[in-house]
């Protein structure tokens, strides 16, 4: 841990030093210095807005996406016939490319909506993989005294699986915060009237070098607290999950 | 003979795929009877390719979807060639691993493909930005899989490397290696269809060629019977990629670590 903090330090400190030495000509890569100043200048006020409309965005997608991926990975797990076929579809959304279904549904839907479904999009594959692979951990000989007792398919997925898959799904869901900032991102790319994306863009167009690393780092700083919640929620349901730092 | 099954298997699979994209898009249009001059089905998309008259079409197509192949497949690889390096140094000088490997794990909390408006800024609007977006995409998730499986090999086998006075060059290269492979692929799989989706962006936001350009750029002409082909195509090609990558994998699998090898 110290190490890592130790790591993160040199790479800051080289990266002013390039920034200011280096790269000082070119001004792609501005100093750390100068971004916080510059994120410091626009301040709330530029920032609020577009972190507000992003945040909308990605977390009503997450939301939708990751009930989805619940919901079927119940289904898989309680219809084997269906897995297969159910596994296809998810990965063909895990592989469908964000940036080229985004035209197809910003011409089909108006306003945010096309990106909620970009960012929900993002994230159903992984959830569903942590899921399912969380619901088929499930002990057997507890799969077992709950058949012995008479309950069905049903009662042990409530009684048993739901609790063994909930470490499993967690890392899923973690990976997922990112995912629907990214899906959002992207698809504010391809058009939207604020938002992260919108204002990266603009910026990276007019070459306001340091706002668009600032921006930059809003956004990766959003997932990662994103990240960091998902995780803590986590710990705090699953006490008796391993702690390996994955 | 057992690999020949799984290619076919996996050949299969990926049929099966596109089979059920098909399935479900058709019945998106017209189950929810979308706009038919905006929307087009599979059967409009297989139309326009094999359209006769289309040469021109056909040949615009090709030639961009050739550009974001070689963009992707650049990127893809010379990922993975730099993060395999890094991992492997990182074996070598553990104090190096220590320092580093957090942060490039933290950043798998960073929404990369988002990043690539800076990247063009950084590396400017040429096939250079193109393939830096594609390659950090895989680089990080490949970097950390294959650092925590060159660590997580069995004890036993590391201790009889030692008891027979094996440098730690070539424990790595008998031992580590061949056991880190699986997460090697494993990691590989999962940043394709990233990493040409980084592509595709950076196409459309800084180099103007290519697929990524071609699409967005069909759609404020809307001439949407292109974009629709270049949805088609860049869709089956992820597919594809994501099941050639997972075959190899299944065959790593097969071979160094049996336990673990199943569908998907």
């Amino acid at each position: 841990m110290r190490r890592g903090a130790i790591g993160i330090l040199a790479v800051l400190v080289i990266w002013e030093v390039l920034g200011r030495t280096v790269f000082a000509d070119s001004r792609a890569v501005p100093p750390p210095t100068a971004i916080v100043q510059q994120l410091a200048r626009d301040g709330f006020a530029f920032y609020w807005p577009n972190v507000r409309t992003t945040l909308r965005e990605a977390g009503e997608g997450w939301l939708w996406g990751n009930a989805i991926a619940v919901v079927l990975a119940f289904l898989l797990i309680q219809f084997p016939l269906i897995e297969r076929a159910g596994m296809r579809l998810a990965l063909v959304s895990y592989c469908l490319p964000v940036i080229a279904i985004g035209p197809v549904l910003a011409v089909l839907f108006s306003g945010d909506t096309s990106k909620v479904i970009l960012a929900a999009l993002s994230v159903i594959f992984t959830t569903l993989v942590g899921a399912l692979v969380g619901l088929r951990s499930a002990d057997r000989t507890s799969l077992d005294l709950v058949r012995a007792y008479g309950g069905g398919k049903w009662t042990q997925l409530w009684l048993v699986r739901l609790r063994f898959s909930l470490p499993s799904l967690f890392a899923g869901l973690r990976i997922a915060a990112p995912a629907a900032l990214l899906g959002a991102i992207v698809g504010e790319y391809l058009g939207a009237e604020s938002g992260l994306g919108v204002a990266m863009i603009n910026s990276q167009q007019s070459l306001a070098v340091e706002r668009t690393w600032g921006i930059a780092l809003v956004a990766t700083a959003l997932s990662g607290a994103a990240y960091g919640l998902t995780a803590l929620v986590g710990r705090a349901l699953t006490p008796w999950a391993p702690r390996v730092s994955r | 003979m057992r690999a020949a099954l799984r290619l076919l298997r996996g050949v299969g699979g990926a049929l099966l795929s596109v089979a059920v994209i098909c399935g479900v898009w058709q019945a998106l249009v017209k189950g929810f009877h979308l706009d038919p001059f905006l929307t087009r089905g599979p059967l409009d998309v297989w139309r326009y390719l094999t359209d006769p008259t289309h040469d021109a079409e056909r040949a615009v197509l090709w030639q961009a979807s050739r550009t974001t192949a070689l963009d992707a497949s650049i990127g893809l690889l010379g990922g993975t060639v730099a993060a395999l390096v890094t991992a492997l140094s990182f074996a070598l000088w553990r104090g190096v691993e220590q320092t580093l490997l957090p942060i490039a794990m933290a950043l798998r909390a960073v929404p990369l493909v988002a990043m690539t408006p800076l990247i063009a800024l950084i590396f400017g609007r040429g096939l250079l930005a193109v393939t830096v977006i594609a390659g950090i995409v895989t680089f990080f998730p490949v970097l950390v899989n294959v650092s925590l499986a060159l660590r997580a090999v069995p004890r036993s086998s590391m201790d009889l490397m030692r008891a027979y006075g094996a440098s730690p060059y070539a424990t790595l290269r008998r031992v580590q290696l061949p056991g880190a492979l699986p997460a090697l692929f494993a990691a590989m799989r999962v940043a394709a269809p990233l990493a040409l989706v980084g592509a595709l962006l950076a196409e459309w936001l800084a180099t103007g060629k290519g697929l990524g350009y071609l699409m967005l750029a069909s759609v404020t002409t809307f001439e949407l019977d292109r974009m629709w082909t270049g949805v088609t195509i860049v869709t089956v090609a992820s597919i594809l990629l994501y099941t050639l990558i997972s075959f190899v994998e299944q065959l790593t699998l097969a071979r160094f670590a049996p336990e673990q090898t199943r569908a998907i």
